[in-house]
């Protein structure tokens, strides 16, 4: 009886016992007489010539791929029984596996028991079932994630086949896992765990560079957030011993209570595989448990034994000039050296007057190790650069602290030093040329040509003391106080130490924006560089002036003083000689001197003006609020918005809003 | 230490007015009456320097010059419990002691006498400092002591006080570098209304002048970023050299720690109230004629301020217009946040000081130059005064002085118009005499 034209002989030749029989034995992987492995499908088939229904012939197909199943694990199996390279997962995968084939072979032996008793029974139940292990080639964590994927699958039994056999593959690195968030320690010779290590990187890069993610090796029932926790307590471990040199506890208290901690900790984290989804709440739970802990201790220890806060603390007043009475000294002793030119500065000069400064102020009663640490440096010199330009404090961190205070850290302080020492000096060089105004028009009074010239000297001395100190009101609060405020807060909210490194950083980052030493803000530091080398060449100005005014009052009196003396010796006042000369000095001071000065003045007022409206003007439009603000402060009664028009607010609204569009500066 | 200040006290006032300083300033930096340093206060960071120096017992020591016509403002410091606070060599009571009787021209003559020993004091005191920053003189200008180069001062009523004020505000015009400027009537009015104590003692009075000169300082004595030097300090808010009389105001005001309200201070709130003429410790006038205006602002705050909301401030005071400034030049608010000394309690969160330079100062001098010219016209009272030599052959030094106030007053007037960017073009030179002895 044909069903049909296919090639396949479907009549009843062969037996049903034969056919089950064979059937147990294809389960092994044994081929038969009837039923053999068809190389072109791969798959074992019956053979087509003998006569078998088509039914019987599918069913036999059907469960002949269990025997498919079973050749290839068993083929992998003994491919990979004693391979090291397959590490440790690996090889607890294989231990797995094989121990589901001894299941199954218990299976294979009830069943092959029934069918010699006679059961005909043919037994539906497909108790075994893998899909092909998708491990080819992957080993640890990744094959981890390979088996993970089968989490997913509908059929429950598959599910909690697949979450047994994971407990058992995942057992390895929950021992290397244990081992790394309690004692630091990586024990992984075959590279399965998600952590790697550099052995070759140096102490003072640890925190930074040592460690790092092995992301293929992060098994997917870990997220990446839960993986940096747990590489991080590992780090913090690795961190307080090797670089803190601190070997107490991280838990605090005696070992026996952390004994006791671990064993009860084991034992969660024996189940936290066995949970229902993996990477569930319990993991999670130790994991948080052991970095809350840990990196506690860690900050202990960097601010009890490292004193973080001191050092941090130190930078502001220093580096940050906040220790004012030390900086206004500092800078009184150096003046006469700065003036010269770079290359004549001795750093054995600069550190002894660093010594004195530090003697004469409060500095003295700082914690000497944190005087220690302050020292005065040498930028590199170009051509022309005068002593002011390369002076520079700076301040030696090393050890644990250095992990935070990095040498690009380090480098972003100087230059924000070398911002505020020179708004210091205009600072300082304002306030004493005050002081010569002040002195010099007591003196001069008997000099009445010369009151006009004083009085432009006033005006421009004034605005520009008032542009000086609005920006060092703005760098005290805008830029200092409020990003200390900042920082403070974060540090003192901090759960680890790379919250209170990327508080640093965000500190730093905003300083120096704030100081317009950013990429975006050179053209605005170029605009004020301008402005300040307007200030000094009107300070030289004005001192010369003064000499001139001195060495004519000078001469005057003397003169006058000659005249008394000679009438109260019965002479003649004066002589022809003396009159000529006195009226050739008087001329030229009254003829070239004030003349020339003034116009100077006007010159250096009118640049100055300008220099500052453009000023204003680029501020306006800058992206950062605070340097708005300045602006606000700079102008704070509109003088200059009324003399420029372009200043004036509905425009400067405009641009204030579309940041983005940069404005031409007004030439 | 460098920059340090001597405080000059002159005549029955400046000696008050000083002891009251100089405890505060013990108060402020833990150091007990007798000059010890209390032990809580030994790991300040303060600077006690400036306005002290330590003996070789490590007593505190106040870098201050006592001098008076008469002993008993003097010996009643010495008899109290400040006594060994000060250095006895810089204690000087004229030997007669009779004082200069209110008498400007009694003190002149005296001071001409005993000039050469006051100097000496004065000099070793200098030379007892690595760099002088300054001197600090309490005095008062209506009475005959105190005269010569002062810095702080205040008024009272005395007959012939419009002379004496008269002879003194010229030698402050022309000698001193900066003046803050307090008068009794405002300083009264401020006891009543602000503190309500009715009738206000001396020493209840001489506490607010003395809160005025310790917050006024106390950037210097505790360092930070910006006003760590006298001259820094000023130089912003004396924008030339005759313009330099300051008036000040101060808020939350107690002299009673008991009685203080105490409520949620805002540096707003603090800043706008400094603007208020009620808190300002000078009485100016109304002056219809001039368009009165702040040349500059400095407010010291103190206390626990979020360093965020200083800007906002000054962003409410320009919007609001709350202070109007001076059309000729930049100008605007300064503001210094400063430490609080740990170890006085106030009732406040925030406090501020203004020191503020406006022109209606001008207005105070005119009051006093319209008291003079009554006097002068009917040359009254001036009989004691011819009696010392100054005044043996004329007056002029009484007119010379009426001259120069009044220069000072037009050039105020001046300043509150956009024309004072020129004024020493037109005008020429002060007055010819000057006899500045310095």
């Amino acid at each position: 009886m044909s069903y049909g034209n296919d090639t396949q002989n479907t009549s009843y030749e062969v037996s049903e016992a034969t056919l089950l029989r064979e059937i147990i034995y294809i389960f092994q992987g044994i081929e038969g007489k009837v039923i053999k492995l068809d190389q072109s499908d791969d798959a074992y088939r019956i053979d087509s010539k003998l006569g078998v229904p088509r039914a019987v012939r599918d069913i036999v197909n059907k469960l002949a791929e269990l025997g498919w199943l079973f050749r290839k694990i068993r083929k992998y199996l003994d491919a990979h029984a004693g391979d090291k390279a397959m590490g440790l997962v690996g090889q607890s995968f294989c231990a797995a596996l094989q121990q589901e084939l001894t299941e199954y072979y218990r299976l294979l032996a009830v069943l092959e028991g029934q069918h010699q008793a006679g059961d005909a029974g043919f037994v539906g139940e497909g108790q075994v079932k893998f899909d092909p292990p998708p491990t080819d080639g992957k080993k640890g964590g990744a094959l981890l994630s390979a088996l993970h994927s089968n989490m997913q699958h509908g059929d429950p039994f598959v599910k909690s086949l697949v979450r047994h056999t994971l407990n058992l593959v995942a057992r390895p690195i929950r021992v290397i896992l244990d081992r790394w968030i309690y004692e630091g320690e990586l024990d992984d010779l075959y590279n399965e765990f998600f952590v790697a290590v550099d052995y070759d990187t140096k102490d003072d890069r640890l925190w930074y560079e040592k460690y790092s993610i092995r992301k293929p090796m992060l098994p997917s029932f870990i997220s990446m957030e839960l993986g940096t926790k747990i590489l991080n307590i590992g780090k913090s471990i690795n961190f307080i011993r090797r670089v803190c040199q601190d070997r107490s506890p991280i838990r605090g208290g005696d070992e026996k209570a952390l004994e006791y901690n671990r064993s009860q900790e084991a034992s969660a984290a024996a189940q936290l595989t066995a949970d229902e989804e993996f990477g569930g709440t319990a993991l999670q739970e130790t994991v948080d448990t052991a970095y809350r802990l840990t990196s506690k201790r860690l900050l202990e220890i960097f601010f009890s034994k490292y004193k973080f806060l001191d050092h941090l603390r130190a930078l502001r007043l220093y580096l940050l000039l906040g220790q004012g009475d030390f900086i206004r000294h500092l800078m009184d002793l150096l003046e006469p050296d700065l003036a010269k030119a770079a290359s004549t500065l001795y750093m054995h000069n600069l550190t002894g007057v660093l010594e004195t400064a530090i003697r004469a102020t409060n500095a003295q009663y700082a914690d000497p190790e944190i005087i220690e640490r302050l020292d005065c440096r040498l930028l590199e010199v170009s051509p022309g650069d005068t002593g002011w330009d390369v002076f520079s404090l700076d301040y030696h961190v090393d050890g644990p602290i250095s992990t935070v205070f990095t040498p690009e850290c380090m480098i972003h302080y100087l230059r924000i030093f070398n911002f505020l020492w020179r708004a210091k000096r205009m600072e300082y060089c304002l306030t004493e040329m005050w002081k010569q105004q002040m002195t010099n028009r007591r003196m001069l009074k008997s000099l009445p040509e010369v009151s006009p010239i004083l009085h432009m000297c006033h005006m421009l001395g004034t605005e520009m003391l008032h542009f000086i100190h609005q920006m060092q009101y703005y760098i005290t609060f805008e830029v200092l106080e409020c990003c200390w405020a900042d920082l403070k807060k974060q540090v003192a909210e901090a759960s680890d130490l790379d919250h209170i490194i990327a508080a640093h950083e965000t500190f730093l980052d905003q300083v120096l924006n704030r100081c317009l030493l950013d990429a975006e803000s050179r053209k605005m530091l170029t605009q004020l560089r301008t402005i300040f080398d307007l200030i000094i060449q009107f300070q030289n100005a004005q001192e010369s002036f003064f000499s001139a005014a001195t060495t004519e009052l000078q001469s005057r009196q003397r003169l006058g003083k000659a005249v008394e003396q000679r009438t109260d010796e019965g002479e003649w006042g004066m002589t022809d000689w003396d009159e000529e000369e006195e009226r050739k000095r008087s001329v030229k001071f009254v003829d070239n001197v004030i003349p020339d000065t003034r116009a100077q003045l006007k010159v250096l007022s009118k640049s100055y003006q300008d220099m500052v409206q453009q000023f204003l003007m680029m501020l306006t439009s800058h992206q950062d609020v605070s340097l708005r603000f300045l602006s606000f402060r700079l102008d704070f009664n509109e003088h200059y918005k009324q003399r420029e028009p372009k200043l004036r607010s509905p425009l400067t609204h405009r641009f204030s809003k579309r940041v983005k569009t940069p404005i031409p500066p007004p030439m | 230490m460098p920059r340090e200040i001597i405080t000059l006290q002159i005549g029955q006032c400046g000696n008050q007015i000083g002891m009251e300083f100089w405890k505060q300033l013990c108060a402020e930096h833990g150091i007990r009456p007798d000059g010890i340093l209390e032990d809580f206060a030994t790991d300040g960071t303060d600077r006690k320097d400036v306005f002290f120096y330590q003996a070789d017992d490590e007593h505190y020591i106040p870098r201050a010059v006592l001098l008076d016509l008469e002993p008993r403002v003097i010996d009643g410091i010495t008899s109290s419990p400040y006594a060994n606070l000060y250095n006895p060599e810089n204690m000087y009571t004229a030997k007669h002691g009779g004082g200069a009787g209110n008498n400007w021209a009694s003190g002149y003559s005296q001071a001409e006498r005993l000039h050469e020993e006051t100097f000496d004091i004065i000099d070793r005191e200098a030379d007892g400092s690595d760099s002088l920053e300054g001197f600090v003189m309490c005095h008062s200008i209506a009475g005959g002591t105190g005269s010569v180069f002062p810095q702080q001062e205040d008024v009272s009523d005395v007959v012939v006080q419009p002379y004496n004020s008269i002879l003194t505000l010229k030698r402050l015009t022309q000698n001193a570098d900066c003046v803050v400027v307090l008068d009794n009537t405002a300083l009264n009015r401020i006891a009543a209304d602000r503190l309500h104590i009715q009738n206000p003692t001396f020493s209840q009075v001489n506490q607010l002048v003395s809160t005025i000169m310790a917050t006024s300082t106390t950037t210097l004595r505790y360092p930070g970023y910006m006003n760590n030097d006298l001259i820094g300090l000023i130089a912003s808010l004396i924008p030339t050299p005759r313009l330099h009389f300051l008036m000040t105001g101060y808020t939350p005001l107690t002299t009673d720690q008991k009685v203080a309200n105490i409520r949620k201070t805002t540096v707003l709130d603090v800043m706008r109230r400094l603007l208020q003429p009620k808190n300002v410790m000078v009485s100016t006038l109304r002056d219809r004629k001039n368009n009165h205006c702040y040349i500059s602002i400095l407010n010291i705050i103190q206390g626990e301020v979020d360093p965020t909301q200083v800007h906002k401030s000054l962003q409410r005071i320009r919007e609001r217009k709350l202070a109007e400034f001076i059309p000729w030049g930049p100008a605007s608010i300064q503001v210094a946040l400063s430490r609080k000394s740990p170890y006085v309690q106030t009732a406040h969160r925030v406090s501020g000081l203004m020191l503020a330079n406006h022109t209606s100062i001008s207005t105070v001098f005119e009051k006093n130059c319209r008291l003079f010219d009554k006097l002068r016209k009917r040359e009254a009272f001036l009989e004691n005064y011819k009696k010392e030599d100054i005044f043996k052959e004329n007056f002029d030094e009484l007119d010379a002085s009426r001259e120069v106030v009044q220069q000072l007053i037009e050039e105020y007037q001046a300043a509150t118009k956009d024309g004072y960017i020129m004024w020493g073009t037109q005008q020429q030179g002060a007055s010819g005499t000057d006899v500045s002895k310095v």
